[in-house]
């Protein structure tokens, strides 16, 4: 029966969602005190009275929970209590003397000297390209004031009045009421009242005439004074006091923008005529009256006439403005800081239109008349004289490229000439027999560049502008001009207007196609000599722009160049070495071999340079044979015996030289002054030190022979694990003393690691002749 | 060419710019100033989609060699690729930088060619994710009104007078003056000969030489780009022009052999002729028309779906 119940029910809208009984809403609405109007600190905004507003103080009441609490006030014979002058912001709170208070304290500029801007708003920046204020908008400000008003405030208008002569009392009020009943002084002048401007608008919308409808304006851009004086009305003598606004609006509801709205009685029209308009309307009549008395008490009227009640309709007649005596009809114009600057007055600008040539030659103190001869001169030449002549410009013949030989310098001219003609070979004609052939080439062949190279600039222009047909400055522009003829067509254009296409009218160039169209188009790429250096050098643009950081290492190219030499000569000296090695071993006296492997050396170079090369192992080899040089001086001063055994060591450590990186030292290396270290040297010493150097890693071992708390340190790098110990601090030995030096440079040497990884290998056999060698050497030289 | 008027179809999409039959002439792409290109079967008078999708007019449209794609030109300087099924633009390549006046693809539709106002012929690549051209050709002085692509060459016609032959296979460019603005650019089905556009004329040129084989005259061209080509069979040169009528020469002769009258004298600026049989389509204002000396008979497939 239910269900049947239920289904006689017709459900419209959505029902309720069911009421938790947990969140049930609160039944009371917010008591008064619970509600708070904070400001944008979260504090309370309203207390204390004197914001006015209408939940003010406490609890929207004056006063606190404690009630008004007076300042303490505490004295004693120790410290008495200093007169305190209270002043208002004592009773204020800080919000009052803020933005929204009604006491700023913040000083600001009047608008007319701030520009119509907040103090705020000046110091603001403009994120745009120009830092600091937008100039424009400095430029373009609008005026605050007109000049209109300027003007008439210097002849002591202000703001407010009417313009005009001052008037008394009576004059202004109609004379109704005796300034004196007033207590005024009759003799005190009064401006004016403003005339109310009266401007026809355009009639835009499409309300009846009279009409406007309701102002769009925001309600807050009403004027409105918070001390205002409470607006009185007075009607029939019967004071009319309204304050405020009719409906108060509560400081919770939000919508209400209107809170200071004041609602103005004078907004209220009370009736039809007003008594300032009756009054006025009155004068006016009493006006007429008088005038028309006047016009009829003049003429008797004749009889049959009465004088006439009404004034009958005159035209107006408006005077023309009198000029002030002292206007000037010359207009000075008045100079924009951004133009450019004007010299002079309009007829000085003209002035300089009107100089011709003649006036100039004048002013600069040329000689006319030679100089109009010479035009004229000028002239008949160019109309008699034949080609050659004709083309001659004063620049073509100042130029004198051969000036120091007077004869070659004619024949130059002349040379000019048959070119003119188009006689190229006609130079041969004037050249002296006593010249030889070749010397004839050659002064035809300078003669020809000089031409090409000092063609001045009118012929140069030439080139690219073809002659008009017509004189610019022909007397009648309205003449119709005839088309100008090209004068010389290129041949396709001229095949072409012809219909003679075919090889002259057909170009063909080199172009290649992108390999992926060709791919795309299943075409096999077309393998141009030209094409393919085409894409080369294209691949390459392609690659450049990949940004690499070692692009800015400005060694790394050097270093590079290196390498490769490298790799081309390392075998070639592994070789060598090996076989001074071998040579060493078997004899004491291996002269004519080792002379044999040098010349071996220099053949390999010989056979690997490229013309490009050549400087680089100019800057590898020539280092290095200096010092040999430095070497054998030293080496001189030893003895004769000595001698072969020295150069024959002498020769490989030179090979080895060419790994060595003439680079400026780098990183740690760079504040170190080896240079500083080596002319200290003894020539002997240097000789050795040299080889050290140039054996690079190999002196190590030496070095270890002779040092012997040195000799431990080295350990065969399999052992070892970990990074590698540093050997020495380095910057210490700059203060070594110049013996230790000997082997510091020598640790200092660095060396391509590549490169001595490659070396090992020979190393090994190598290490312990060295030694052999070494102790050989120290032997022979104690 | 004994052409009887057949069908005329309403494109509403303003102006139709180019007309175009796709590779088997069974449908025909029309595109509008109204910014979209339409897919129509002429045959049957059956309006079939809309691309829109271009930001300006649709200069130029073709079909892909399987008909699955679709592809445009216009004067918003962008080229779109399409997919004929659904109507979206697979991509939208805008690097040139002016209007887009023709498009081609290659024979298998792997590449796309675009001339542009802009004087540079861009080719794209549309089988991998590349946005850039892969090639801009960049010779010519003005802009190119016209490209054909052959098995191994491109030609473009531009405004600057000239013909460009670019031969992928020998890696050359051949240039052949015409001494006239070149404003369409054809080539004959022997692929032997270039049919030349300029005003008021129509040239044939040999394509190995570049000498001139025969003028065609006798219509007018006016201000238009107006088309021209050959037929299908070789045998005539056929052109559009301002007076409403399709002009047909004999290729040999260089005679008028017959007008098509659009019975309107505004200009047919556009048309394609059917690959394999009788057909033109040709563009005049709003319209296409189709042209052929019988009714397309209905394929058999078709008639066993019904």
């Amino acid at each position: 029966m239910s269900e049947s119940e239920d289904e006689d029910f017709a459900f419209y809208g959505v029902p309720l969602e069911p009421i938790d009984e947990d969140n049930v809403p609160r039944k009371k609405p917010f008591a008064i005190q619970d509600q708070i109007a904070t400001d944008k600190q979260g504090r309370r905004r309203f207390h204390g009275a004197f914001t006015g507003g209408f939940s003010a103080g406490f609890y929207n009441s004056v006063g606190t929970l404690e009630g008004w609490k007076p300042s303490q006030f505490k004295s004693s014979r120790e410290k008495k209590a200093d007169v305190v002058a209270q002043r208002p912001e004592d009773f204020m709170d800080d919000e009052d003397t803020e933005e929204f208070g009604i006491a700023p304290t913040l000083l600001r500029a009047k608008p007319e000297y701030s520009g119509g801007k907040s103090n705020k708003r000046r110091f603001e920046l403009s994120d745009g390209p120009i830092p600091g204020e937008p100039v424009l908008k400095n430029i373009l400000e609008p005026p605050s004031v007109t000049i209109g008003m300027k003007l008439l405030m210097k002849l002591g208008w202000k703001p407010g009045q009417g313009v005009g002569p001052m008037l008394t009392w009576a004059e202004k009020m109609g004379g109704d009421i005796d300034p004196e009943e007033l207590g005024l002084n009759p003799n005190v002048l009064f401006p004016p009242d403003p005339i109310q401007e009266h401007c026809i608008n355009a009639k835009s919308d499409r309300f009846g005439l009279g009409y406007f409808g309701l102002s769009k304006e925001p309600v807050l851009t009403e004027r409105f004074s918070l001390f205002d004086a409470p607006l009185k009305v007075s009607e029939n003598k019967k004071k009319l006091s309204i304050r405020g606004q009719a409906f108060g609006v509560g400081a919770f509801e939000d919508d209400d923008e209107d809170i200071y709205a004041k609602d103005d009685m004078s907004r209220y029209d009370f009736s039809l005529e007003t008594s300032a308009s009756l009054k006025e309307a009155r004068r006016k009549e009493r006006q007429k009256e008088k005038e028309m008395l006047a016009l009829t008490e003049d003429y008797n009227c004749i009889e049959g006439f009465m004088p006439a009640k009404s004034q009958g309709h005159r035209k107006k007649y408006y005077p023309p403005p009198e000029l002030p005596p002292d206007f000037d009809p010359n207009i000075t114009q008045r100079k924009s800081r951004f133009g450019p600057e004007v010299v002079g007055n309009v007829q000085a600008v003209k002035g300089k239109h009107i100089i011709n040539s003649s006036d100039r030659a004048i002013i600069l103190g040329e000689t006319l008349p030679d100089h109009r001869k010479e035009c004229e001169i000028d002239l008949e030449e160019t109309q008699t004289d034949n080609k050659t002549e004709e083309n001659k410009s004063p620049d073509e013949l100042s130029f004198r490229p051969f000036i120091s030989d007077p004869a070659k310098q004619a024949r130059y001219e002349r040379y000019l000439g048959f070119i003119n003609i188009g006689a190229n070979d006609a130079l041969k004609n004037i050249q002296p027999s006593a010249m030889s052939e070749w010397e004839k080439q050659r002064e035809a062949k300078e003669f020809e560049q000089a031409a090409k190279l000092y063609r001045p600039l009118s012929g140069m222009m030439n080139d690219r502008f073809s002659r008009g047909g017509m004189l610019d400055d022909s007397a009648e522009p309205l003449t119709p001009v005839p088309n100008s003829q090209p004068v010389d067509l290129d041949p396709w254009v001229k095949a072409a207007k012809e219909k003679k296409f075919g090889k002259l009218t057909r170009f063909i160039a080199d172009w290649s196609p992108a390999s992926l169209l060709c791919k795309r188009m299943n075409i096999p790429e077309p393998n141009n000599s030209e094409v393919t250096l085409a894409k080369v050098a294209e691949a390459e643009k392609k690659r450049r722009p990949k940004f690499s950081v070692f692009d800015f290492l400005d060694t790394s190219k050097e270093t590079n160049v290196i390498e490769t030499e490298n790799s081309v000569i390392v075998p070639e000296e592994t070789k060598m070495e090996s076989k001074v090695i071998n040579n060493l071993s078997e004899k004491e006296n291996e002269k004519p071999k080792l002379i044999l492997s040098e010349s071996n050396y220099d053949n390999v170079i010989k056979f690997e340079d490229p013309q490009e090369k050549m400087d680089l192992f100019k800057a590898i080899f020539a280092s290095s044979d200096e010092e040999s040089d430095v070497e054998k001086e030293g080496e001189t001063g030893d003895s004769k015996n000595e001698k072969s055994n020295s150069k024959a060591l002498e020769k490989p450590t030179s090979s080895i030289n060419v790994l060595r990186n003439t680079s400026p030292p780098r990183g740690i290396f760079a504040n170190l002054d080896l240079d500083a270290l080596k002319p200290k040297k003894l020539p002997q010493e240097v000789g050795k030190e040299k080889k050290d150097k140039n054996d690079g890693i190999k002196t190590q071992n030496v070095n270890d022979t002779q040092n012997p708390s040195t000799a431990n340190t080295p350990v065969a790098p399999e052992l070892m694990y970990g990074p590698t110990l540093p050997t020495k601090p380095i910057f210490i030995q700059k203060t070594v003393a110049y013996e230790d030096s000997e082997s510091s440079s020598s640790e200092i040497e660095w060396v391509e690691k590549s490169t001595s990884k490659k070396k090992k290998h020979s190393k090994k056999h190598k290490k312990e002749k060295k030694k052999d060698k070494h102790k050989q050497k120290k032997k022979k030289k104690k | 060419m004994d052409f009887k008027h057949l069908r005329t179809i309403d494109c509403k999409q303003g102006a139709v710019r180019k007309v175009r039959f796709n590779v088997d002439g069974v449908y025909c792409i029309s595109s509008g100033s109204d910014r979209t290109v339409k897919l129509w079967n002429p045959h049957k008078n059956l309006f079939l989609k809309t691309y829109s999708g271009h930001g300006n007019e649709v200069l130029d449209a073709c079909g892909s060699a399987d008909s699955s794609y679709i592809l445009s030109g216009g004067a918003d300087k962008s080229v779109i690729h399409w997919e004929v099924e659904t109507g979206k633009p697979l991509r939208r390549l805008r690097v040139h930088v002016s209007n887009v006046t023709c498009v081609k693809y290659n024979e298998e539709s792997t590449l796309a060619f675009s001339g542009s106002r802009d004087n540079t012929v861009m080719i794209w690549d549309l089988k991998s994710f590349n946005f850039q051209p892969i090639q801009v050709l960049k010779d010519a002085k003005d802009s190119i009104t016209s490209i054909q692509i052959t098995e191994s060459e491109i030609i473009t016609g531009s405004l600057d007078c000239k013909v460009r032959r670019y031969d992928i296979r020998s890696g050359c460019l051949t240039t052949d003056y015409i001494g006239e603005p070149v404003i369409s650019v054809n080539i004959t089905q022997d692929g032997q000969c270039y049919v030349v556009g300029s005003a008021n004329k129509i040239w044939l040129f040999d394509k190995s030489t570049g000498e001139l084989l025969n003028e065609y005259t006798g219509h007018e061209t006016g201000d238009y780009q107006v088309e021209c080509g050959v037929d299908r069979k070789d045998r005539h040169v056929i052109s559009g022009a301002v007076d409403g009528n399709i002009y047909c020469w004999d290729l040999i002769g260089g005679s008028i052999v017959s007008k098509l009258n659009h019975k309107k004298a505004t200009t047919v600026h556009s048309f394609d002729s059917h690959p394999t049989s009788d057909f033109l389509v040709t563009a005049i204002k709003e319209n296409i028309w189709l042209w052929g000396e019988e009714e397309m008979e209905d394929e058999p497939e078709e008639e066993e779906d019904n």
